[in-house]
Order: structure tokens, then C-alpha cells, then sequence
């Protein structure tokens, strides 16, 4: 059994480009063990692969892989449809809008494009079933060379029907509670679930603010509802392509929650120094020094608050 | 005997016979180790790829264009003090060895010629070769020690080897002051030098035996040093003596813009990817010339990256290579020569011109780049202009169907499929898609209307010539858009190319030949204007009444030549003032652009393009005229940089339509 399979096709005769990401990330994060699955066997996308590297060129029904990354050009005319019929039949969890993936300990840590800028990471543990996002960022190039060079075997393409197991059967897409959340992997597991508790509705409580400030106010809201330790460590969490090392961390803790955890939502016990200050208007700090203070941990004992500044400003009166 | 054969002197005289003999023994084996080691080298520059037997001329050809070489310096005489020091440090050297030869000839050889007035004129040389070749390198010296040039390499080798030097010199000049300090006779005022430093001795009391014993010590530590030296010729820049010269011999004679061809057909048949990642897939010239390296850093200083601050250092790349060939054959040539380096090149050549004894950098540079395009491993802007040229067939990423768009308001003829062409005016990418360039392009099609001449467009049927992608590295792509240019170049029997960009120009002079026979001649837009003015087809009559300075672009002045006719277009245009930069003609200055570097980005603590044009400003001129849409669009940027001072930049075509008043 080949560990991954990259499954691209052409789309007006050109190999587009989540195809050619997807065989990039498939040959860079995978190493040598990568098998190409062309469901119309184009010699443009056969060409491609071989000369990144694949190994070997199987039918889609022959193969079973661990990982699947699929190009919008292999997907083909069914679209999201064709890689949910391989997800069913493959047992394996479908991950759309892949950005870029790595193989990890438990399994395969997959980032995806939420749109609008959001990414999310995901730990997917047993077979996978990756759809590359268009946008996703080419890993490598193959030149032209390579691809003239690469000798692909025939390719036997029943007409017709690019994929031949049984279609599943759709379920109802439920908008309403969907609509609701973010869209992320784990809101729509815990929607699933019950767990919930309604979703965080859209247009309310939007923070509209630099990313320091919103990752500030999702650090708050999460240590206030006992989601995370309040004094993790930014410093070890592991660095976004982004740079944003503290909204990884919020996700990379979230990520370590266990279902039961989810509903732990009473209030921190009121005691030592910040009692009370959670209800109080923030303090002023330049913004320079709110992550350091973020980190920094509980106020010490006796800590003076700065004079808050909402509100009107004092004006000061010239003196005559 | 002879009446005058006292004039003359006992060779190896107070050197007792174990101390010959030891001399004579180490001698040997440093030069056997030597031999040995060129032997070893030579070998690994056979490991290297062959080039084509055209890249050289013929052996009497080499040999005489080494001895002019040599004997003139014309090359190293560009830089003056540079020049004339190693004018001095050569020619000492040679009149040094030359005297040794004839020693060791009447010491150890059944000749006796050493006597007399022969002697006399033969000590007067090799003293004055001697003064010589200490000048030569006490101006070495003096620059190492007290000059600020930012383009020395201040690594303690080269200092080390020029101190070996120096100590070689002055104690062969002790050891004659000491010989002729025993008995100063008085035919020795012929070795002038040698005389002086044995009268000084004596004056200092240095006579007799202590004279013979300062002789026996000086020429025990002479000899050490001269056996140390034989051992080290084949090492670091020593090497140079050797391969210098043998690289000036096979230097190319290609126009300086214009790469070696690549049989990829050959190289895919012997499953061999072009470009190198490591020392050894470089052609066999490219490893001779890294070890004939001077590392004067001649190619630091014209280099347009480096003065821009890139990562980019010519003389490193090549030290890199020459690095590499002392390890493994398999040894990735990354790790000692970054990415960045190369992808900060533009292709100007300036380095290749530059370079004393005939070192082609940059096309080492796009064979490294080619050796990391197959890795795969590019940055995001050139993968994205490689697919963009091969999908779309220019690298701007627009729809190869607006590539007419330029042309809206203006009667273009294209060509009707299969139509036979006189004159084919090839508008190219930067005409076709860029601003800059199809402002050039209307104007250039004003004058063709204007002048009632027979030509055609190709419309869409036109692809980039492949220029960028192959100085990109990216050569199967470049093969694949030039073969179908061709093929529709010949479909419609095309007799002459006129192009306005100097890439297209070079691509269809130089490189198109290279891979099919073309039958059509072609003709850069500044020739075809000059032309036209000098047959007086074209009347420009309006006044122009502006001060402009032409900036040559690479790939027409240095890579082609051509430095001539867009002067001559100046000179004709009414009430023109030309002022030239400092650096122009074939040692014009890059704008940025070439290489790719339109579409990468490699940071540096500058930009290439306000350089050029802090450069053009200073000349107090108006507007930058050139010749190039690339340059033209790279100086107008630039010109946006420049403090206070508004600076226009133009194409010729432009000025000239302007002075027609079309």
C-alpha cells in the first residue's frame, strides 16, 4: 500500500493550479512514496506528477493509500462530490481547502483556508482524503525538462466514469446550524454534537481590531470559560506561516481540549489579586506591551492600575 | 678559456655540497608534489561537462591572443594601479625566473656561457627584474594594507602568499649583497641592486666571513622559501599563474549576452539533467576558469546587485566553485553558494567583462540556477512567470489574447496565417503587456506608418521569445517557445525581424541559431532608426530643446555591441544635448531588470534601478533616453526615488516620434 496518492487531472488542457500544488505537497511532505492517480489519465497531468517525482501511476479503484491529495483538475466535473464518494469508500476523513499538510506522529497535521484570511489546523489521524485549495502556495516546481523526460506508462480510461464505486447517498446540509459557525472543523464537531451551546453567531461581538487585540480578547474569553491555562507558554507553541504565534497557540491548546472539557464553563473562583477585574474596563497599556503583559501571568500583589482612559479625557485648564 | 671569463661567478659558491643536494631533493619533490596536484586538478576539470568545440578558436589563435595578453595587459591595465602593479610583479617575475633558468643552465649543464659581458647585461636585467617584480608587489601590498577598495579579499591566504613573495624578493637580494659584500669586485656595480645591498653591508661592518655566513643563511632561507613556493603554485589564487592564461586562451568569443547552447535532447538521452548542483556536472571550462580565479573582485565592483547590497558577490560564486572542487564530487554546491546569490543576478554580463583572464560568471550562475529549477527549488515569482510564459506565452500573467491590445486606435497589420513577411516588427511581452513597453510600441508603429514601409505583426501567433525563463534556468522552456517561434517565423517566411527589446533582439541574433537554422536577419529599432535617418527616409524636424543622457542596456551595448546607433539617433534629433554617464557604452551600468529580475525580488540595501538613476541625475540631464522597455520601465521606478530632482525617461522611438511630431 503506497503511504500517499496524489489524484490529478487537466481542465481545459492546462493542469490547474491546485493540481500542481497538490502534487508538490505530495512529493515534498511525503518523501518517495507517492503514487499518481489520473482518473482521465491526461498526458500533460501524468507528465507532471512522474516528473515531480511519483513513483508510479496506479487506477484510483487499485489504489489505497493513507493520504489522498486531490487537485481541482482530478476531482474533475463532480467536483466535491467525487472526493467525498473516495472519502466513504475509503473510511478516510475529508479535509476541503487544504493549504498545506505534514506527516506528524498521530497522523497528518493538515492547515486549510477558512477564507477571508482564517487558516485552521487539524490533526487527522488514520486515512485522509485531502482536497487542495486553488491558492494553496506551489511547493515546487518541475520543470519542463522533467516533465518532457518522465516516460508515463498508458493509462486505461473508461469513458465516462471516472470513479467506479457506488455513489453515496447525500444527506441534507443542515444551513441553519451551519450558518451559525465559524466553519472551522471543530465548531462543526461540536455543532454535530451538541456541544456547542448555539455556535458563536455572526455579527455579534465582532472584534474589530489588530490581530495582537483579537488574539488578546480570544485568549480572555477562552481563560475566562477555563478553556485554557491562563499562563501557557506563547514562546513553545509552534510558529504559523503567518507569524501569528499567539493565535497558533490559542488553536494549538484548543486543540488539546477533550470533549468533556468543552462544557466547563464555570466561572474561575474569585480569589487573590484579580478578583473582580474581569468585569472591569480593561486598563490602558500601549499596545506594544499588552502581549508582554498577556504573558507576564497574574498581577503581583499590591499592583497599581493604571488610570483608565475611556470615557472623556480630562482637559486640562489653562492656568492663568 | 676565454680573455674575459673572470668577469663572472661561482654559482652555489659557499653552499656546501648536503645543502645542494637537500635543495636539489626538495626542489624536486615540491615540484613533483606540484605536478601532482595540477595532474589531480586537471583531471577534475575533465569530470566536468564538454562544451561544443566552437567555444574556443584555433590553438595558434589561443596562443597568440595569450602573448598579446600578456605582453600588452591590456585587460588588467582597465584598472591603472592594478594594472601596471602586476605589469611590474609579472614581468620581474619572468626576468627572476629567466636568470634562474640560466644559472641552473651553466651550473648543472655542460654550457658555459655565464662570463663576461653576457654576465654583465644578464645581472643588470635580472637586478633590474628584480626591483621590479618588489615594486610590483609593494604596490600589492600597499593597497592590501592601507587602501580602502572595497573589492580586495581580505582573507589571510592571499595576504600570506603575497608576504611569501615578498620575502622570496628581498632575500634573493640579500643573498647577492652578501655574495658581493666577501670581495666587492667592481663588475658586480653591474648588478645594481646587489652592489648597493653589499655595500651597505660593509659599511655596517659586514665583511669577510660574516659576510659569507649572512650569504649561506640568506640563501638557505631563499631556498626554503622558493621550494615553498614551487609547492604552492597549484594552490588557491597562486594557481592563476598556470590557469590564467590558459583561460584567457579559451575564453569564449560568443557576444557576451549570448548563453551556450544546450543539447537537451543529448542530455535527456544520457539521462543527465541540465544545469549543475554539483562541481561536476559544470562544463570542464567552467571548473578551468573557477581555479584561474585572481581574485582581483574586479567582477565585484561592476556588478550592479552587489551595489545594490544583494547577496549576490560574482568573485564568491566563482571561489565557491573552486571551494567545492576540493571536496566531494558529489558535494551540493548550495551549501557554499546560497540561492539568493543566484537569483540576484541579472544577467548583465558586466562581470564577464570585467574579468582579467576571460571568466564567464553569469553563465555559471544560470547553470547553477538551471541546477535548482530541476530541483524544483524556485522562488514563488519565477515558478509563477515559468507557468505563466508557458501557459499564457509571456511572463506578465495576462491572457495571451489581449496581446494586441496595445495597438487600439492605431492601424497594425497582422499577419494572416501562412503569409509571407519582408519585415516582421516583433513587439514582444513588454510591448505587448507592459505600459512602458507599449508606449514604445505605438510609437514604433507611428514611424513604420509614418515612413509607408511594408511590414506585419504576428498578433496572438506571438509567444515571448523565451529570454527571461531561460536566464531563469528554466531551459526545456525556453527551447519548447523558441522551436514554435520558429516554426512560425518560417511558416511565414519571414526576412527581417525588427524588435524594439535588446532581450528579443539577442534571443533571435544569438540563441535561435542555436537550436534550428533561421534564415531572417534582425534589426534592434535604434539601428533601424539610425538607418533610417542616415538615408534620409526619416525627417525629424521639430526641436526637442532637452538635455537627456542615453543609457545603454545590457543586452545591446555590452551583450551585443550595438553602442553607436542610438547615439547617432541623438546626435541627429534637432537641439538635442547629450551628456553620457560615467559608466556607459560596454561598461554601462545594469537597470535591474535582466535576468528576471523583473519579476523576482531579491532585497538588498538598495535598488539597482535608483542607482542608475541617481547616476543619470547627476549628469544634470532632463531625461534618460534608452533603448530597452524593460530598462524603461525599471529607470521610470527609479526615477520616482530620486530627491527633488523629476527626471523623464524615454525610449528612442519615442523622442523620434516627438521630433517628427507624429
Amino acid at each position: 500500500m503506497a503511504k500517499t496518492a496524489v489524484i490529478i487531472g487537466c481542465i481545459d488542457g492546462a493542469l490547474p493550479a491546485s493540481d500542481r500544488a497538490a502534487t508538490a505537497l505530495a512529493v515534498t511532505r511525503f518523501g518517495d512514496d507517492v503514487v499518481l492517480c489520473s482518473p482521465r489519465g491526461e498526458e500533460t497531468a501524468l507528465r507532471y506528477a512522474l516528473g515531480a517525482g511519483a513513483n508510479d501511476v496506479i487506477p484510483i479503484d487499485e489504489c489505497n493509500a493513507l493520504v489522498y491529495l486531490v487537485g481541482r483538475g482530478g476531482a474533475g466535473v463532480n467536483g466535491n462530490l467525487m472526493v467525498a464518494q473516495l472519502a466513504t469508500a475509503r473510511k478516510a476523513t475529508l479535509v476541503l481547502d487544504v493549504l498545506d499538510v505534514e506527516a506528524c506522529i498521530d497522523g497528518v497535521r493538515v492547515w486549510r483556508d477558512l477564507g477571508r484570511g482564517a487558516r485552521e489546523e487539524l490533526t487527522v489521524t488514520g486515512p485522509a482524503v485531502l482536497m487542495v485549495a486553488d491558492d494553496a502556495p506551489q511547493q515546487m516546481y518541475v520543470s519542463r525538462f522533467r516533465q518532457i523526460t518522465a516516460a508515463p506508462p498508458p493509462v486505461e480510461v473508461a469513458p465516462n466514469q471516472p470513479i467506479s464505486w457506488e455513489p453515496v447517498r447525500l444527506r441534507p446540509k443542515t444551513a441553519d446550524l451551519m450558518s451559525r459557525t465559524t466553519g472551522a472543523a471543530r465548531d462543526r464537531m461540536f455543532d454535530a454534537y451538541g456541544l456547542n451551546d448555539g455556535g458563536a453567531e455572526r455579527d455579534k461581538h465582532i472584534i474589530a481590531a489588530d490581530a495582537e487585540i483579537c488574539a488578546e480578547h480570544l485568549v480572555r474569553y477562552l481563560a475566562h470559560h477555563g478553556f485554557v491555562d491562563r499562563h501557557f507558554a506563547v514562546a513553545d507553541a509552534p510558529v504559523d506561516r503567518s507569524g501569528n504565534r499567539q493565535a497558533l497557540a490559542v488553536i494549538a491548546n484548543v486543540d488539546q481540549i477533550l470533549p468533556d472539557s468543552a462544557n466547563v464553563r464555570s466561572p474561575r473562583p474569585i480569589q487573590g489579586p484579580t478578583r473582580g477585574l474581569q468585569r472591569r474596563p480593561r486598563p490602558y497599556r500601549p499596545a506594544a506591551d499588552r502581549l508582554g503583559k498577556l504573558l507576564r501571568g497574574p498581577r503581583p500583589l499590591g499592583h497599581a492600575h493604571s488610570p483608565r482612559i475611556r470615557g472623556p479625557f480630562p482637559v486640562a485648564r489653562k492656568k492663568d | 678559456m676565454p680573455m674575459d671569463e673572470p668577469v663572472s661567478r661561482e654559482i652555489m659558491g659557499n653552499v656546501p655540497m648536503w645543502l645542494a643536494v637537500a635543495f636539489y631533493m626538495a626542489a624536486l619533490v615540491a615540484c613533483g608534489w606540484a605536478l601532482l596536484a595540477l595532474m589531480r586538478r586537471i583531471r577534475q576539470h575533465r569530470l566536468g561537462r564538454r562544451v561544443a568545440h566552437s567555444e574556443s578558436s584555433s590553438w595558434s589563435g589561443s596562443v597568440v591572443a595569450v602573448l598579446r595578453y600578456l605582453t600588452f595587459h591590456r585587460q588588467l591595465l582597465r584598472d591603472r594601479f592594478a594594472g601596471v602593479a602586476h605589469m611590474l610583479l609579472f614581468y620581474g617575475f619572468f626576468v627572476l625566473f629567466i636568470g634562474t633558468c640560466l644559472v641552473f643552465l651553466e651550473h648543472d649543464t655542460p654550457l658555459h656561457f655565464f662570463y663576461g659581458r653576457f654576465y654583465l647585461v644578464a645581472s643588470l636585467v635580472i637586478d633590474l627584474g628584480g626591483l621590479a617584480f618588489l615594486a610590483g608587489l609593494s604596490m600589492f601590498l600597499y593597497r592590501r594594507l592601507f587602501g580602502n577598495s572595497q573589492r580586495i579579499l581580505r582573507r589571510a591566504y592571499v595576504a600570506a602568499l603575497l608576504w611569501l613573495l615578498l620575502a622570496i624578493g628581498l632575500t634573493g637580494f640579500v643573498l647577492e649583497g652578501a655574495r658581493i659584500a666577501v670581495d666587492r669586485p667592481d663588475f658586480e656595480r653591474w648588478s645594481v641592486a646587489g652592489y648597493a645591498i653589499g655595500l651597505g653591508l660593509n659599511v655596517i661592518g659586514i665583511e669577510g666571513d660574516a659576510a659569507l655566513r649572512l650569504h649561506r643563511f640568506s640563501w638557505t632561507v631563499h631556498a626554503i622559501l622558493c621550494v615553498a613556493f614551487f609547492g604552492l603554485v597549484p594552490w588557491r589564487f597562486f594557481s592563476h599563474m598556470v590557469y590564467g592564461a590558459v583561460s584567457w586562451a579559451l575564453r569564449t568569443r560568443r557576444p557576451r549576452s549570448m548563453l551556450r547552447p544546450v543539447d537537451l535532447q543529448a542530455q535527456a538521452l544520457a539521462k543527465q539533467a541540465p544545469g549543475a548542483s554539483t562541481w561536476s556536472q559544470l562544463s570542464w571550462i567552467d571548473l578551468l576558469q573557477a581555479d584561474a580565479c585572481t581574485t582581483c573582485g574586479r567582477c565585484n565592483e561592476v556588478c550592479p546587485a552587489h551595489a545594490a547590497g544583494k547577496p549576490l558577490h560574482p568573485r564568491d560564486v566563482v571561489l565557491g566553485i573552486r571551494e567545492a572542487m576540493d571536496l566531494s564530487e558529489t558535494h551540493d554546491l548550495q551549501s557554499l553558494i546560497h540561492a539568493d546569490v543566484l537569483w540576484s543576478c541579472t544577467t548583465c554580463g558586466a562581470c564577464n567583462e570585467a574579468c582579467p583572464v576571460g571568466i564567464e560568471v553569469y553563465d555559471k550562475i544560470v547553470e547553477l540556477r538551471r541546477g535548482t529549477v530541476e530541483a524544483g527549488v524556485v522562488p514563488t515569482a519565477a515558478s509563477v512567470c515559468f507557468e505563466s510564459s508557458a501557459e499564457e506565452f509571456n511572463p506578465f500573467r495576462k491572457p495571451n489574447a489581449d496581446r494586441m491590445s496595445w495597438a487600439a486606435g492605431l492601424n497594425v497589420p497582422v499577419a494572416e496565417e501562412g503569409m509571407p513577411i519582408e519585415l516582421l516588427y516583433w513587439v514582444g511581452c513588454a510591448g505587448s503587456f507592459d505600459p512602458d513597453g507599449r508606449s514604445v510600441s505605438r510609437s514604433m508603429v507611428k514611424i513604420l506608418n509614418q515612413l509607408g514601409v511594408s511590414y506585419r505583426v504576428l498578433g496572438t501567433r506571438e509567444r515571448c521569445t523565451g529570454d527571461p525563463v531561460r536566464r531563469m534556468g528554466e531551459e526545456g522552456l525556453f527551447q519548447e517557445l523558441a522551436r514554435a517561434n520558429i516554426v512560425t517565423l518560417n511558416n511565414h517566411s519571414v526576412r527581417k525581424v525588427l524588435t524594439h527589446c535588446p532581450h528579443c533582439f539577442n534571443s533571435f541574433r544569438n540563441e535561435y541559431p542555436q537550436l534550428d537554422n533561421v534564415s531572417f536577419e534582425v534589426e534592434h529599432h535604434t539601428q533601424f532608426l539610425a538607418r533610417m535617418l542616415a538615408e534620409g527616409k526619416l525627417q525629424v524636424g521639430n526641436s526637442l530643446d532637452q538635455k537627456v543622457t542615453f543609457h545603454d542596456p545590457c543586452y545591446l551595448g555590452r551583450g551585443n555591441g550595438e553602442t553607436q546607433a542610438p547615439r547617432r539617433v541623438l546626435s541627429s534629433l534637432p537641439q538635442l544635448t547629450h551628456v553620457e554617464m560615467p559608466r556607459h557604452g560596454r561598461e554601462s551600468f545594469c537597470c535591474g531588470a535582466g535576468g528576471g529580475s523583473m519579476w523576482l525580488d531579491i532585497r538588498g540595501e538598495d535598488r539597482v534601478e535608483n542607482i542608475r538613476a541617481r547616476e543619470a541625475a547627476d549628469t544634470g540631464a532632463r531625461t534618460i533616453v534608452t533603448g530597452c522597455p524593460f530598462c524603461k520601465g525599471m529607470l521610470a521606478a527609479g526615477s520616482e526615488s530620486l530627491d527633488g530632482a523629476e527626471i523623464d525617461v524615454r525610449d528612442l522611438a519615442e523622442l523620434v516620434v516627438e521630433a517628427e511630431g507624429l
